[in-house]
C-alpha cells in the first residue's frame, strides 16, 4: 500500500501544476454558464427579444427558468461535453509520459508499472469529479444569483441524483483512452479516439441502436436524447461497465507486457 | 577481479524488431566494483541491451540476472539500480525539485535529505527551483543523472552519460563515476565515443550489428593499438632498401613516408636513426605513431564486417 500511495503522490505533484488542470475547468465552465445567460434572457422579456439566435436556441431546447431544465442542461453537459473534456484529462494523464520523453523513467522502479496506472486512473477519476463539482458549484452560484425559484427540493435531488449518475457513466467510458494514449505512446492517438467516439455517439444514437454503444448511453441517461432514455436497459449499463473494465485490465495489460522502446 | 560477485549477468540474449535481429546472442558478465564500457555505433543494439537490462523490453531468447535474480516481472531490486536511457527527461513545467521528488516517492526512499544532497552533488542547487525547460541541455543531463543516482545504487546502467555535457561537465561527471566505483557502484555505461569509455572503464566491449566483437580490459587496449614508428630521409626508396635488408618490416605509405612496423623498432627507434646515419641517410623526422581509439574502433569493426 505504501508504494500505491507514494505513486498517487506523485502523480497528484506532475499534474497540480499543470496548465491542462486549469484549462479542463475553463472549458468544462462554460456550460453553467451559458446556462445562465438562457435564464437571463428567459426572464427577460426585452432580452428575449433582442437575443436573436440564443434566444432560438433556447426555445428549440424547451428551456425554461427553473431548476429542471437548469439541472437537465447541466446534465446533458456533463454527457456530451463530458466525453470530450474527460477525454482530454486522460489523454494528458496517460499520454504526458510519452509525450514529456519520461514514460522509461517510469518502468524500472520499487513502484510496480500497475500501481503507477492505478494512480493514474485514480488522478482521471478525480480530476473529472472535481470538474463535475465545479460545474455544480458554478451552475447554483448563477441559480443563486438569478433568484431562480425553488419550490421542489425534493425535486432537485432527484436531478442531482441523475447529474451524478450521468457522470460516473461518461468516467467510465473514458478509461479505454488510458489503453489508446498508452498503445499510441502519446496524445494523438487518445484524442483521435475521443473524437470518433464522439462522432459514432452521435450517428449511432440517432439511427436508434444508441442504448448499446458505449460512449451513447451517458447522453441518452442524461435526457439528451428525449424519450430514448426509457430505452436504456440492464444491457445496456452492463455494456457500459464493461467497456470500463476492459478499458482499465487491457491497459494494465499492455503496459506490463509490451516492448517499451520510446 | 575474477573473484569479485558477478552483479549483472547475460546469457545469450537476443531480440529481434520484425525481421531485424537487434542483438545476437550476447553474453556478458560485470563484476561488482567494475565500470563496464560498452561501445558500439549508433544503431549497433547499445539501447536495445539497455532496455532489456532494465526490464522494458523483453528478449526473445536468453535470460538476464541481476544480482544473482532472474530479472523477470517478480524482480524487485530497483532500488539497487539506477538507470539513464538515451537523452534525459524531465516533466518540464516542474522544478528540478519536484522532478526529483517525483521519483523519491516512487522509489520509497526515506529521507528527504536525499533529494537537496544529490542536488548539491550534481551542481544543480543554483537551478533547483528552475522548471526543467528552462535548464540548458547540460544541466538536463545533470538532472537525469541526479535521478539515477539520488537513492544511491549499486548498479549504475547509463546510456550514453555525458551527452550534452560541456567539458567540465565532462570531467566532473568523469570524476564522480570513478568515485562511485570506488565506493563499491557497478557501472555500465554505454557510448560511441572509444575516447570517452576508455579512460573510465575497467573492461570495455565492442558491439556492432547486435553482435559483441570484441571485449578487453582498458590496459589490453593500449597494447592493441597499432604502433609504427614513421621515418623521413633524403632519400626514402634507399633507406627503405637498407631497412629491409636488415630484416626490418618496412614499407612506404601513400605519403612516401617509411613504416616501420617491426616491435624492436619501435622500442628503439635510436637504433634506427644510427643505421640510417651510418648508410649516409640521416633522418629528417623520426617519430612513435599511435593509432587513436577511434581508428582502432573502426578497425575492430570493419575487421569483423569482412
Amino acid at each position: 500500500m505504501k508504494y500505491q500511495i507514494r505513486a498517487f503522490q506523485a502523480e497528484i505533484i506532475k499534474n497540480r501544476n499543470s496548465n491542462m488542470l486549469w484549462g479542463t475547468f475553463i472549458a468544462f465552465g462554460i456550460a453553467p454558464v451559458i446556462g445562465g445567460v438562457f435564464i437571463l434572457i428567459i426572464q427577460d422579456t426585452d432580452a428575449l427579444a433582442k437575443a436573436g439566435s440564443l434566444a432560438l436556441k433556447a426555445n428549440a431546447m424547451n428551456f425554461e427558468a427553473n431548476w429542471k431544465s437548469y439541472m437537465g442542461l447541466l446534465t446533458q453537459a456533463v454527457a456530451v461535453g463530458g466525453v470530450l473534456v474527460f477525454g482530454f484529462v486522460a489523454s494528458w494523464i496517460f499520454g504526458r509520459e510519452y509525450s514529456e520523453g519520461t514514460a522509461k523513467d517510469l518502468l524500472s522502479l520499487p513502484t510496480s508499472r500497475t500501481k503507477i496506472l492505478n494512480a493514474k486512473f485514480v488522478v482521471y477519476v478525480l480530476w473529472c469529479l472535481a470538474l463535475v463539482l465545479s460545474n455544480l458549484l458554478i451552475g447554483f452560484l448563477i441559480a443563486a444569483i438569478l433568484r431562480l425559484p425553488l419550490t421542489d427540493v425534493r425535486g432537485i435531488f432527484l436531478l442531482l441524483n441523475d447529474y451524478f449518475i450521468t457522470a460516473f457513466m461518461t468516467i467510465i467510458v473514458g478509461f479505454p483512452i488510458a489503453l489508446f494514449a498508452i498503445w499510441g505512446k502519446g496524445y494523438l492517438a487518445p484524442l483521435a479516439f475521443v473524437a470518433l467516439t464522439l462522432v459514432f455517439s452521435q450517428i449511432i444514437a440517432a439511427t436508434g441502436y444508441g442504448t448499446y454503444f458505449p460512449w451513447s448511453i451517458p447522453g441518452l441517461f442524461s435526457g439528451a436524447g428525449g424519450e430514448y432514455k426509457k430505452l436504456l436497459n440492464n444491457y445496456s449499463y452492463s455494456i457500459l461497465i464493461l467497456t470500463g473494465t476492459m478499458g482499465y485490465f487491457a491497459t494494465i495489460a499492455y503496459w506490463r507486457k509490451a516492448d517499451q522502446t520510446k | 577481479m575474477n573473484n569479485q560477485t558477478t552483479v549483472l549477468q547475460t546469457n545469450s540474449l537476443t531480440k529481434f524488431f520484425g525481421e531485424t535481429k537487434a542483438t545476437d546472442n550476447i553474453s556478458l558478465d560485470v563484476k561488482e566494483g567494475e565500470i563496464y564500457g560498452f561501445l558500439g555505433l549508433n544503431g549497433a543494439g547499445k539501447t536495445t541491451l539497455i532496455r532489456m537490462l532494465l526490464g522494458m523490453i523483453k528478449p526473445d531468447n536468453g535470460k538476464i540476472m541481476l544480482f544473482g535474480k532472474k530479472l523477470d516481472s517478480g524482480f524487485n531490486l530497483w532500488n539497487d539500480v539506477g538507470y539513464l536511457v538515451e537523452t534525459p527527461y524531465a516533466y518540464p513545467n516542474l522544478t528540478v525539485t519536484q522532478n526529483l521528488k517525483i521519483y523519491y516517492k516512487l522509489r520509497g526512499l526515506e529521507n528527504e535529505s536525499l533529494v537537496d544532497s544529490i542536488i548539491e552533488k550534481l551542481k544543480l542547487t543554483k537551478y533547483k527551483e528552475k522548471k526543467a525547460k528552462e535548464l540548458s541541455l547540460g544541466n538536463q543531463q545533470r538532472l537525469g543523472l541526479a535521478k539515477a543516482l539520488m537513492h544511491g545504487p549499486k548498479l549504475l546502467i547509463l546510456d550514453e552519460p555525458i551527452n550534452g555535457l560541456d567539458p567540465e561537465g565532462i570531467v566532473e561527471v568523469r570524476e564522480l563515476l570513478k568515485a562511485l566505483a570506488n565506493e563499491g557502484s557497478t557501472i555500465f555505461l554505454s557510448s560511441h565515443i572509444l575516447g570517452e569509455i576508455s579512460k573510465l572503464a575497467n573492461r570495455i566491449c565492442i558491439i556492432h550489428e547486435g553482435r559483441i566483437v570484441k571485449e578487453l580490459a582498458t590496459d589490453e587496449l593500449t597494447r592493441q593499438l597499432t604502433k609504427k614508428l614513421i621515418v623521413k630521409t633524403t632519400d626514402n626508396s634507399a633507406a627503405l632498401n637498407v631497412l629491409t635488408d636488415v630484416n626490418y618490416i618496412a614499407e612506404l605509405n601513400l605519403k612516401e613516408e617509411i613504416e616501420i612496423m617491426s616491435a624492436d623498432a619501435i622500442a628503439n627507434p635510436e637504433v634506427i636513426s644510427q643505421l640510417l646515419v651510418e648508410k649516409k641517410l640521416p633522418p629528417r623526422q623520426i617519430y612513435l605513431f599511435i593509432e587513436d581509439l577511434e581508428m582502432y574502433f573502426l578497425r575492430t569493426i570493419r575487421t569483423k564486417e569482412l
